[in-house]
Parts: structure tokens; C-alpha cells; sequence
């Protein structure tokens, strides 16, 4: 063993260029694919911890049918059954009760579509860190039942101020109609101009008066401790409300325009990965080829004084895999400092996929995924693809008769 | 003691339609310690001959008989092994592994015989000086003349401790002076240590230093010698 290997070793280096180029090209294949793919689970993993986090929750749990029809009639009643469920289940960091729903705002001569938001304050406080957000006033106490929080853009545009007063009407749970006035103890500014033009924040209980709709939400949306149990926690949720009447939905399904576009990017680039992959092993398979037919002579008289083939066809994979694992490890020692320096700092993404991004309320930053799994996934496709190219010497090997080796 | 035993032994290699006697129905008996020269013009048969003899090609018809083995009836690994244990060869040229010094070329079938490193070492050296080559241990193929390849190769040969040796024109390709070496050094072994040699060559100077002449021609024995040495 220890022979062959120096062997192998040795003739890595007899033909020195070769397998530098195949060895680098390797490491460019490698790097290459680390990058990208770092790039694309970064700006997913960015995407989720802003939007996500900042709006939908990664699951919400509506009345079935509530999110292709948002009125306040598919709304569900929330009761210590389905809390517990949640509260039940691992992972599941917290629910927050949420009454949505449109009504129009006016104040004495302007009036406007806005979305009310009866929530948990204090809980939506830890999820969405809306306290953080606050450009003037107060952040809503428990009690606050005639306050409300408003963005930014529906204050400039009807004029208000802190302690201001403003109307809503709308219709109510059941046919009802609503109506209230607040007056004005916070302003919220958002990045999404869309939310910053007409988002209205107030106590649960205080929308659910508003509303009629007493005891009742539109949506429970929930946080979760790791992004990757989501699909475990939505079967659950599934399994454990089926016949109850609810829709269970992860945030893909609810932001499904976002998600296919952060899809469309993920199979561009998988593509992207995919050729290149197929020009290195294409490179492989003729640095491959190379080696063992021009080494035809010098196999058949290693087997004619006595080298079990076996023992050959060992020799040459070691070898193919001395080059990999030399291209391997370059790729390591340099994509793993460029992977953590854009890690830190982001690369700022500019035109219209910044355009788009802007649209869905945050910075259209692109960080690298700094994570062990998709960088051990390149160099196991590469290890395969190293595989794939030992067919040839192994088949070329097996098959061989010394005889005409020899004669060559 | 007779080694080799051949019976009766044809090949014919078929081209397309035209079939070819390369080697035409051989009896050929050799024994322990001789020094035989097979010789022939080109294309008479003795590679064909000497390749069946080693196991390297399998006989149309006919035997081989290797101390009390026929060589024909072994396959695949087991043919390899037998090759490994009982047979040295010495081809035309570019016998050697590009990658392994003189002495590891030596060593390398010892190693596929489980010697220990210790023995390795010591006949490895012992055959290089045999060779005259003791000082060239550590130099790679590429470094040394041909005529100095020729002679690491028949010390690798040796190495295994075959019961023969079979040489295809080892001296092919060498100038007057360096086969006059390898000749003496092949002549040296089989008179000191009583190692069976078995070459071929066209080269009549070659041809003076055998003991036994044997002379084929389109396949055939047309007559093997004693040679008588004063
Ligand atoms: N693989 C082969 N296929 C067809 N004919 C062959 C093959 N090998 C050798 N021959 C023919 O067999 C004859 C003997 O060849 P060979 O044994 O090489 O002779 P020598 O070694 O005496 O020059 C020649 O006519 C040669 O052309
Ligand atoms: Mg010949």
C-alpha cells in the first residue's frame, strides 16, 4: 500500500504541467461553484431573516380559504385547543395572534385604503422588532386601547403628528360595519414603500372591538427557532389540526411571487454550475485518458512481471485522486476566505433585481453563506465526478492483454 | 533438470483471412543452467515463441511445461502470480517503471512478493553490484544510458529469484560495446550462480557468446546446437 501510493504520488509529478492544469481547473470548478452557491444561500438565508421575519413569519395558520379571499368573514375563532397545538410542538419559538384587515382611513377632508394590524404588541415586539422601528412617539402598551401605531408614509400623507386623531371604517365580522377613531402614538417608517404607505398598527383586543370580531384572528403566525425544521413543524401543524378547519402555510407559499424569484436565481446559477462542472469533467475525463493510454507499455510490463491488476487499477485511482484532492484543497484555501470576507461584508446587489428586492422592504444585500454543508456538497459532486472518470483506466486496465500492451 | 518443456506448440494468428504461422509446431526441451540463443531472422517467430514460453501469450495449440506446471492451463491472477514467481523477463527496451529509482525497479517485484524491507535492501544491492551498477542505486530510468537500463533490468529480473529468465533481443538496441557488457554480466550469472538464460537475437556476436544455438525459421526448429567452448 505504502509503495503504491508512492507510486501514485510520483507519477502525479511526472507529467507536472498536466496535472497542474487538471488540478487547477479542479480548484476553479470547485471555487467557482462554492461562490455561487454561497451566494445563493446567503441571499435566501437574507431574504428569510428580513422578510420573513419582519412581516409573515416563516408559517401562518389561517381559516382555510382566509388567504385567497382576506376578508374578516374567514376569520377563526382562537381558542386554548389550537395553542396549545402550536405551543406543543418543537421548535416553535412563538405564535402571534394577528386580526388583519383593510378599512379606510380619513381625517377631515382626505381619506385612504389602509391595513389594520390588531396584534400582540408585546410578542410582535420579539418577532418583527417593530419597536425598532419607530421614528416618533411610542411604542403601544397593553391598555392602549384607543392608540394606534401608523407608518410613516400615511402620516406625511394626511399631515398627522404624535397625538393626532384619525378614523377608520370599514366592514365588520358578519355583515357589521366598523368604525372608530384613535389618536396617534407612535410612527413606524418602513423600507417597502408599499407597507410604508398604509400600514396601521393597534392592540388585538382593540381591533377585534373595531372589527367586531371578539375572540376571533385572521392569521397566527409563527416564528421558529431554525429555519431548517420549517417543513418538519408545517407537517406537524398539518397532521395535528387536520378536519380543524385551518390552512397552514410557510411564508414560500404566502410571498410565492419573492419565492420564484429567489427560485429563478437558484436554477440560473445551479445551471451555471452545472455546465462548468461538465466542462472540468470533460477536462478530467481527457487528462484521464491521456495517462492510461499512454502509459499502455509500461502497465503491460508492471502485469507481465507480476503486478495483479488489481493492484494497478489501485495505482491509477490514487493517482486520479491525488490531482482531485490537490485541486480540492486549493479551492479550500481560497474560497474559504473569500466565502468569510463576503460573509462580513456583503456584496451590494444594484439594477433591477435590486429594484425588486428594494419592493419587498429591505437592502438588497448579498452576504455568503458561511456553512460547512453546500461547501462539502461541491467537493463530494467533484469527488463523484472523479469517480465517474476512473471507468476508463479501470475498464482500459481490466480488459488489457499484456500481450498487445507490450507490443505497443 | 529440465525447466521448460515444450510440446508440440503452434500459433497461428488470424488477420482477416489470411492466417499467419507465426510459430509452426516446436518441441524444445532446456534445462537447468543452460545459456540458450534463439535466433532467427525477423519475423521467424521467436518473439511469438519466447512470449508463450514466459505465459505472456497463449498457444494455438501445444504445451508449455514449466517445472512440472503446464503454463497454459493457468488464468487471469493465478497466470500473474506464476509469471511473478518463476519467470524473469528482460524485453527490448523500456523495461523499467519511469517513476522508481534503479534499485526500487529491483525491489519492486520483491515487494509484490512479500519480501520483508530488509531482504529487499540487501539483494537489491547485491544485484545491482552484480550488475555493476551499485553506485546508480538511487538514479531514475531517464537518468541512466540504455545499455545501464538493460543491466538494472536484468538484475530486476533476478530479483524474484525466477527458475529462468527469457530475454526478447535485450541487446536490440544497444551499441557493440554495451551488449559486450550486458552479455558478460548475463554469462557471469549463469556460470557463477547456475541461472537459466533464455534470449533471443539476431546479432551473430550475440549469437557467439551461447552455449546452446537454437535456430528458427517460419516458425519452425531448423537445428539447436551444443556449442562446444574451449
Ligand atoms: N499480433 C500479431 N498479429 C498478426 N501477426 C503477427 C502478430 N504478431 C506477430 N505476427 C506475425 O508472426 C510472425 C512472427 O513474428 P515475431 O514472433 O514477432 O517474429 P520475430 O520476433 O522473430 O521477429 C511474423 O510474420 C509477424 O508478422
Ligand atoms: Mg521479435
Amino acid at each position: 500500500m505504502k509503495e503504491d501510493l508512492k507510486i501514485a504520488w510520483r507519477n502525479v509529478w511526472r507529467n507536472k504541467r498536466r496535472s497542474m492544469i487538471t488540478a487547477s481547473s479542479i480548484l476553479f470548478a470547485v471555487f467557482f461553484a462554492i461562490f455561487m452557491r454561497g451566494i445563493n444561500l446567503g441571499f435566501y438565508g437574507n431574504v428569510t431573516d428580513n422578510i420573513v421575519k419582519a412581516y409573515t413569519g416563516y408559517i401562518q395558520i389561517h381559516a382555510d380559504g382566509y388567504w385567497d379571499d382576506k376578508i374578516i368573514d374567514n376569520s377563526f375563532e382562537y381558542n386554548k385547543k389550537l395553542e396549545d397545538i402550536v405551543k406543543n410542538i418543537k421548535g416553535v419559538k412563538l405564535s402571534i395572534p394577528r386580526l388583519e384587515s383593510f378599512a379606510l382611513a380619513s381625517t377631515n377632508d382626505q381619506t385612504k385604503g389602509v391595513m389594520i394590524i390588531g396584534t400582540d404588541l408585546a410578542k410582535e415586539k420579539r418577532m418583527t422588532k417593530l419597536d425598532k422601528k419607530l421614528v416618533k412617539g411610542e411604542y403601544l402598551k397593553i391598555g392602549d386601547n384607543n392608540a394606534v401605531i401608523i407608518s410613516e408614509g400615511l402620516a406625511n400623507f394626511f399631515k398627522l403628528g404624535i397625538n393626532d386623531t384619525i378614523v377608520f371604517m370599514g366592514q365588520g365580522f358578519h355583515g357589521s360595519s366598523a368604525a372608530g377613531k384613535y389618536f396617534i402614538k407612535g410612527i413606524v417608517k418602513f423600507p417597502s414603500p408599499d407597507l410604508n404607505n398604509m400600514m396601521v398598527y393597534m392592540n388585538l383586543e382593540t381591533a377585534q372591538g373595531l372589527f367586531e370580531a371578539q375572540g376571533r384572528l385572521t392569521a397566527l403566525a409563527i416564528d421558529i427557532d431554525d429555519k431548517n425544521n420549517m417543513l418538519r413543524i408545517d407537517k406537524e401543524l398539518i397532521d395535528k389540526t387536520k378536519g380543524m378547519g385551518y390552512e397552514i402555510m410557510t411564508w414560500d407559499k404566502m410571498l410565492a411571487e419573492l419565492d420564484r424569484l429567489i427560485k429563478s436565481e437558484d436554477s440560473q446559477s445551479y445551471m451555471y454550475i452545472f455546465i462548468l462542472y461538465i466542462i472540468i469533467a470533460f477536462g478530467v475525463f481527457g487528462t484521464v485518458l491521456m495517462l492510461t493510454a499512454e502509459r499502455k507499455r509500461e502497465f503491460g510490463i508492471m502485469v507481465s512481471i507480476g503486478m495483479q491488476k488489481i493492484k494497478l487499477i489501485r495505482i491509477v485511482l490514487m493517482e486520479i485522486v491525488f490531482m482531485g484532492m490537490l485541486g480540492v484543497a486549493g479551492a479550500m484555501v481560497i474560497s474559504l476566505p473569500v466565502v468569510y470576507y463576503y460573509h462580513i461584508h456583503p456584496i451590494v446587489l444594484t439594477g433591477s433585481y435590486a429594484d425588486s428586492i428594494r419592493q419587498y422592504g429591505f437592502e438588497p444585500l448579498m452576504p455568503l453563506a458561511w456553512q460547512l454543508d453546500y461547501i462539502i456538497t461541491q467537493v463530494i459532486v467533484i469527488l463523484c465526478f472523479l469517480l465517474l472518470s476512473t471507468i476508463y483506466p479501470i475498464s482500459k486496465i481490466a480488459s488489457m492483454k499484456v500481450i498487445n500492451a507490450l507490443r505497443n | 533438470m529440465k525447466i521448460i518443456e515444450v510440446k508440440d506448440l503452434k500459433k497461428i494468428y488470424k488477420d482477416g483471412d489470411i492466417e499467419v504461422n507465426a510459430v509452426n509446431g516446436i518441441n524444445l526441451t532446456i534445462n537447468q543452467g543452460e545459456f540458450v540463443a534463439v535466433v532467427g531472422p525477423s519475423g521467424s517467430g521467436k518473439t511469438t515463441f519466447l512470449n508463450m514460453v514466459g505465459g505472456l501469450d497463449s498457444p494455438t495449440e501445444g504445451e508449455i511445461i514449466v517445472d512440472n506446471v503446464n503454463v497454459s492451463s493457468l488464468k487471469g491472477s493465478q497466470l500473474i502470480d506464476f509469471r511473478m514467481n518463476n519467470i524473469g523477463f528482460v524485453f527490448q527496451s523500456y523495461n523499467l517503471i519511469p517513476v522508481l529509482t534503479a534499485k526500487e525497479n529491483i525491489e519492486f517485484v520483491m515487494h509484490l512478493q512479500g519480501k520483508s524491507k530488509k531482504e529487499r535492501d540487501k539483494r537489491a544491492m547485491e544485484l545491482l553490484d552484480a550488475v555493476g551498477l551499485g553506485d546508480r542505486a538511487d538514479s531514475r530510468p531517464s537518468k541512466l544510458s540504455g545499455g545501464q537500463q538493460q543491466r538494472v533490468a536484468v538484475a530486476r529480473a533476478l530479483a524474484s529469484k525466477p527458475k529462468f529468465i527469457l530475454a526478447d533481443e535485450p541487446t536490440a538496441n544497444l551499441d557493440s560495446k554495451t551488449t559486450a557488457v550486458l552479455l558478460d554480466i548475463m554469462e557471469k550469472l549463469n556460470k557463477d550462480e547456475n541461472i537459466t538464460f533464455v534470449f533471443s537475437t539476431h546479432d551473430p556476436r550475440v549469437m557467439k557468446k551461447a552455449r546452446r544455438i537454437v535456430t528458427i525459421e517460419d516458425g519452425v526448429i531448423i537445428s539447436d546446437n551444443i556449442v562446444k567452448k574451449e
